[in-house]
């Protein structure tokens, strides 16, 4: 990750960290169930969870694998997270902070790579994942959930430019044939696949964000102006004065290291 | 505090060779790095080690 890009994304979410790790969206759902039963068949033995963020991800594997390390580019954010599973009997989890494009970590160290609603924030991520494949042991699972890109070309657009007044570290969602890519380009084989929706309580997201009333008062012009069937691909939910809601497909991947 | 079974698996970000650990710092020799640990927690970040020196 460029430095640049880096220091974006520590200042976008390391004043955030504690609304990551109280975040009810993160900590619990359909999404995180998924990944956990995909995790639960390998019997995980050391398990890596990239941008770990408030720590729900590592902490639901605590529970099923020897042991876990939570790994994150943002030392507030990891420290919130520690902070959080502390106090909760857990004893096999590790803190790491570094950058997933140059991951600290021996070749084949994990069985298991999770990283959820991450990798659209990272500059490089051919690099990310070619990093993931290196410390998955042969056979290893990486455990991979972010947000579905839009196959027509103006609703993503539209969807990114939303996305990027909210977060300005927010790079792109990738389309499901792009994810394929990826991971085949590090030697991943797609073993399991599947799309949930999720639903974004507007003033949840943009508050997690710390969004500035007027900002949020201009991002929403901004969707209110755009045409409707860009609003309709996400169901955008309005009220009298602005946005209620909008939905949000998530892709899940479970890629097996060759 | 790192713990033994972290420690076996870390590796220099950069050459992804052995490191050397001590109280507040983690050594990469080949590279003539120290990463930092800080609240406990290692700094395993590039832009964030220190150059070092095998006489410091």
């Amino acid at each position: 990750m460029s430095d640049r890009h880096g220091q974006r994304v520590r200042e976008q979410f390391g004043p955030s960290a504690e609304a990551y790790v109280t975040s009810v969206s993160h900590a619990a759902g359909a999404d995180l169930e998924q990944l956990l039963a995909w995790g639960r068949a390998r019997r995980p033995s050391r398990v890596l969870d990239v941008a770990t963020g408030g720590g729900h991800t590592a902490l639901a594997f605590a529970g099923l694998a020897t042991r876990v390390v939570a790994f994150d580019l943002t030392e507030p954010m990891l420290r919130a997270a520690r902070e959080f599973i502390r106090g909760r009997g857990v004893a096999n989890l590790a803190y790491v902070t570094g950058d997933v494009e140059a991951l600290p970590f021996q070749a084949g160290a994990f069985s298991v790579v999770t990283c959820r609603i991450a990798l659209h924030h990272v500059a490089n991520p051919g690099a990310a994942i070619r990093e993931v494949a290196r410390v998955l042991g042969p056979g290893g699972s990486f455990l991979v959930q972010d947000i579905l890109g839009h196959d027509d070309q103006e609703i993503a657009s539209f969807i990114t430019e939303v996305e990027r007044r909210r977060d300005p570290s927010h790079v792109r969602a990738y389309r499901a044939r792009e994810w394929k890519a990826l991971l085949r380009g590090a030697g991943l084989t797609v073993i399991d696949e599947t799309v949930l929706t999720k639903v974004r309580v507007w003033d949840d997201w943009t508050g997690r964000m710390r969004m500035a009333p007027d900002a949020r008062r201009a991002l929403e012009g901004f969707v209110l102006s755009a045409p409707e069937p860009h609003r309709a691909a996400f169901d955008f939910r309005l009220t009298d004065t602005g946005v209620e809601s909008f939905t949000d497909r998530m892709i899940l991947l479970r890629a097996d290291k060759d | 505090m790192i713990d033994d079974e972290l420690k076996a698996i870390l590796v220099c970000p950069a050459c992804k060779g052995d490191l050397r650990f001590e109280e507040t710092r983690i050594i990469c020799p080949a590279c003539r790095k120290a990463y930092p640990i800080r609240d406990g927690i290692p700094v395993m970040l590039i832009d964030e080690a220190q150059p070092w020196s095998p006489s410091a």
